[in-house]
Parts: structure tokens; C-alpha cells; sequence
């Protein structure tokens, strides 16, 4: 491998694969030269896909970080921090490796611009760092327009014909088509917040989610959630906001907005040291819901968060 | 918490307008009850600055009667931690849920706190 400092030291590659012949072909040389080289390795992709490379490599496989990107990046908003800067973080200096397959024909259209967003923003989290992020798409099960987004999203692709420069990159351009408004969930039960209801509003969602189905462990998730999203309102947006909660399909959503803006799109996906106060209330969002939605207008804020019953 | 969370305007909700520290019989420690979040934060951390002054090896935080730590809470816990020195612990009885998750998302297998049930 190079050391890439023609295309800069960063490199975010997609991967078109139609097939497993050419899955695996794309992705099983990719690990085996970072080993060669003495890379760290990671793979995070579906499940199934997993199975395939682990199954390709055979003994080399020992040597890379598997992990199921259906559990690790289900919420498609903890993959910066929880996954890709989880591994490259601990990494000594170097160049470091990862297939990262964030999208899969399994998406929701619920959760697609989260997806999309978030690799978007993978260039912006990764710039100047020497790290290669390879991003596989399945050709033939994925939507034109998730294909079309790829060409966005991704300096450079490589399908069957090569690797080449994408001219349409403008990972911007993709943050911010997708930063689409929330309209409010009808029959949503409502509490309405400021500093000093902070505890009201956190058992008014456990109450509420309580009684929509959520239970146990993902019931404190959620009083964590909403601890630090309305707080983010007490203190950054605007001092008050409205928090809704209701049920959708297996999942309850918790939902806060309030009057500031968030400028930063990548608040909350990055990792912070042990040692350093603040910035984790959104990071502890992003890891803990199965999906969380933003959207970040110019008259307010309103973040999203789905939790699984 | 559980599906037993008591809803808006219990006494227990009510009582996170504030933080009591007791002191513990018998040992080095205080009973904290309350809660640990934005209203309380200034409280809590003037403790944790106690804490540290003390010098006892263990140091207990009986938190049994705290009913919910938010993010920033645990921070302060854990950044006050690692700045005790390596013979020196605090120990978190029955911290609550939310304390618990925030110490192993960000400091997993922190050295100096000890969490018991």
C-alpha cells in the first residue's frame, strides 16, 4: 500500500460488489494487504458478509477485528466514535485499515439519511489522518439513489472496472440535503421543559415509555437520554424545549426539540480522552438509541431517538 | 429505575431539586440521596473535591438513595478518580443504573472505582 499522501493521507474508498465473487474479491485482498504490511485491520459489516470474509481468510482472520455492523453501527450515528475511532484511536502510529459497511438492503428509509449523513461525515471525522475506510455496496440489492449517494459521499469508488475518482464528491452537499425537517409526531404526549423541571421531564418519558412497552434496562437508557438531551437545552439551546415521547411500530421515540442551533454536524461522534470533562451527553446518545435522527434548523433544534422494546 | 419509576410530582421526583450528604457510620464515606444532575452539579463536585482531600485509602459512596447520575455526573466522578493517587480508591455502593452504564461506556475498568451491590 501506499502512504497515500498523492490522494492525501486519508482514503474512503466505495466498494460497488454485485455478487460474492466480487465481495469478496474486493474486500479479502484489501485485509491480506494490510496484514502483509503490518496494519491494524478491521472489518465491520453485516453479519452474513461477515461470515464470508472470516470464512476467506481463514487463520488470518485472528489477526483483524470482526465486528457485525448490525449490532456495532445499527444506530448509524455511533459508527464514528463506537466503531471506526474505537479501533483507529487504539492503534499505535501508522497507517490503519477498515471495511466499514454501513448500508445494507435492510436499511429503512427511517434510518437511510442517518446512514447516509454518516458517511458523509466520515471524511470530515477522518481528515489528515492516515487511515483507509473502505465502504462496500451491494449493487444489486441497493436503491439507485443509495448508489448515486455513494458517488457523493466517497472521493473515490472501485466496482468492476477499477478504482476511479468520483466526480460527483460533495459529502456537504449530502449533510445537508438530508438534514431534513421532523414534523411533529401527531398524538405524541408533550411536557414542555426548562432548568428546573430537568427531573420532571426525565419520569415523564420513563413513565410514558413505560407504558408504551419499554421495560428493564432499556428503560434506564432512556431516562439517560432524555437527562441529556434536555439538559443540552437548559444549557445550549435556547434554556427551554418541548419533549415528546410516542410509539412507533417496535419502537419507542423520544424526541426533544427546542429553539438552538446546532452548527456542529459532527457533535456527539467524537470520541473524548479519560481524562478531559464534557462533550459526552450526545456521544452517550449516539452509543446507547438504535437510531437517532437530527435535524438542525435554522430556528431550532430537534433530535430523535428510537429505542427498540 | 424499572417500569416502577414514579411519575411527575412523586416525592421522589420532587427530591432531585436536591442532593443530602450524610456522613457513613464507622467508616470513611458519606450516604448521598438525591439526584445527580444539572440543579445538583455544583453540589456533587464540591464533594468529589472533598473526596480527594481526604486521603483515606477507600473512601464509600453509599448511593443507594440516588435515583438517577447523569452524564456530566459520572464525569466528574471518573475525572476525580483518576486523579487519586494509585493506593487510593473510591468505592460506589449501589450506584444508579444510569451512573453504572456512563463508567463503562467511557472508563471501562477504571482502577481507582470499585462498584458493589
Amino acid at each position: 500500500m501506499t502512504d497515500g499522501t498523492a490522494a492525501g493521507p486519508f482514503l474512503h474508498p466505495a466498494l460497488f460488489y454485485a455478487g460474492e465473487r466480487e465481495y469478496l474479491a474486493g474486500t479479502v485482498p484489501f485485509v491480506r494487504e494490510g496484514l502483509a504490511a503490518g496494519e491494524p485491520v478491521a472489518v465491520a459489516v453485516p453479519g452474513a458478509n461477515l461470515r464470508r470474509i472470516q470464512e476467506a481468510l481463514g487463520a488470518d482472520a485472528d489477526a483483524v477485528t470482526c465486528l457485525d455492523m448490525e449490532r456495532a453501527g445499527r444506530n448509524p450515528g455511533r459508527i464514528i466514535p463506537g466503531v471506526l475511532r474505537a479501533f483507529a484511536d487504539a492503534q499505535p502510529a501508522g497507517r490503519v485499515r477498515i471495511i466499514g459497511e454501513p448500508i445494507w438492503a435492510g436499511r429503512t428509509a427511517l434510518e437511510y439519511p442517518a446512514c447516509v449523513q454518516h458517511e458523509a461525515l466520515i471524511n470530515a471525522a477522518f481528515r489528515g489522518r492516515p487511515v483507509t475506510i473502505l465502504c462496500p455496496y451491494d449493487a444489486r440489492a441497493l436503491d439507485e439513489h443509495v448508489l448515486a449517494d455513494a458517488y457523493a459521499t466517497h472521493p473515490t469508488v472501485i466496482d468492476a472496472a477499477g478504482e476511479s475518482d468520483s466526480a460527483e464528491y460533495a459529502p456537504e452537499r449530502i449533510v445537508a440535503r438530508y438534514n431534513e425537517p421532523l414534523p411533529p409526531a401527531p398524538g405524541a404526549a408533550s411536557f414542555a421543559f426548562k432548568a428546573t423541571t430537568l427531573p420532571d421531564a426525565r419520569y415523564f418519558a420513563t413513565g410514558r415509555a413505560a407504558g408504551l412497552g419499554l421495560a428493564g434496562a432499556r428503560l434506564d437508557d432512556l431516562a439517560l437520554v432524555t437527562a441529556e438531551l434536555t439538559t443540552n437545552s437548559v444549557l445550549h439551546g435556547g434554556g427551554t424545549g418541548v419533549l415528546r415521547v410516542w410509539r412507533e411500530g417496535g419502537q419507542v421515540v423520544c424526541e426533544v426539540r427546542d429553539t438552538g442551533r446546532l452548527r456542529d454536524p459532527l457533535a456527539g461522534r467524537r470520541p473524548r480522552a479519560p481524562d478531559r470533562r464534557g462533550g459526552r451527553g450526545l456521544l452517550m446518545v449516539h452509543l446507547i438509541a438504535d437510531l437517532v435522527r437530527v435535524h438542525a434548523g435554522g430556528r431550532g433544534t430537534t433530535i430523535r431517538c428510537y429505542m427498540g422494546c | 429505575m424499572d417500569a416502577a419509576a414514579p411519575p411527575t410530582g412523586t416525592p421522589a421526583a420532587r427530591a432531585g431539586a436536591g442532593l443530602t450528604v450524610r456522613p457513613l457510620d464507622g467508616r470513611a464515606g458519606v450516604r448521598v440521596a438525591g439526584e445527580i444532575g444539572l440543579a445538583t452539579r455544583a453540589a456533587w463536585e464540591s464533594l468529589l473535591e472533598r473526596v480527594l482531600h481526604e486521603g483515606e485509602d477507600v473512601y464509600c459512596l453509599e448511593l443507594s438513595e440516588v435515583a438517577f447520575a447523569d452524564v456530566a455526573g459520572a464525569t466528574a466522578l471518573a475525572v476525580a478518580a483518576q486523579r487519586l493517587d494509585a493506593r487510593r480508591r473510591i468505592v460506589l455502593h449501589r450506584p444508579p443504573a444510569a451512573l453504572r452504564r456512563t463508567l463503562e461506556a467511557f472508563w471501562p475498568g477504571l482502577r481507582a472505582i470499585e462498584v458493589t451491590t
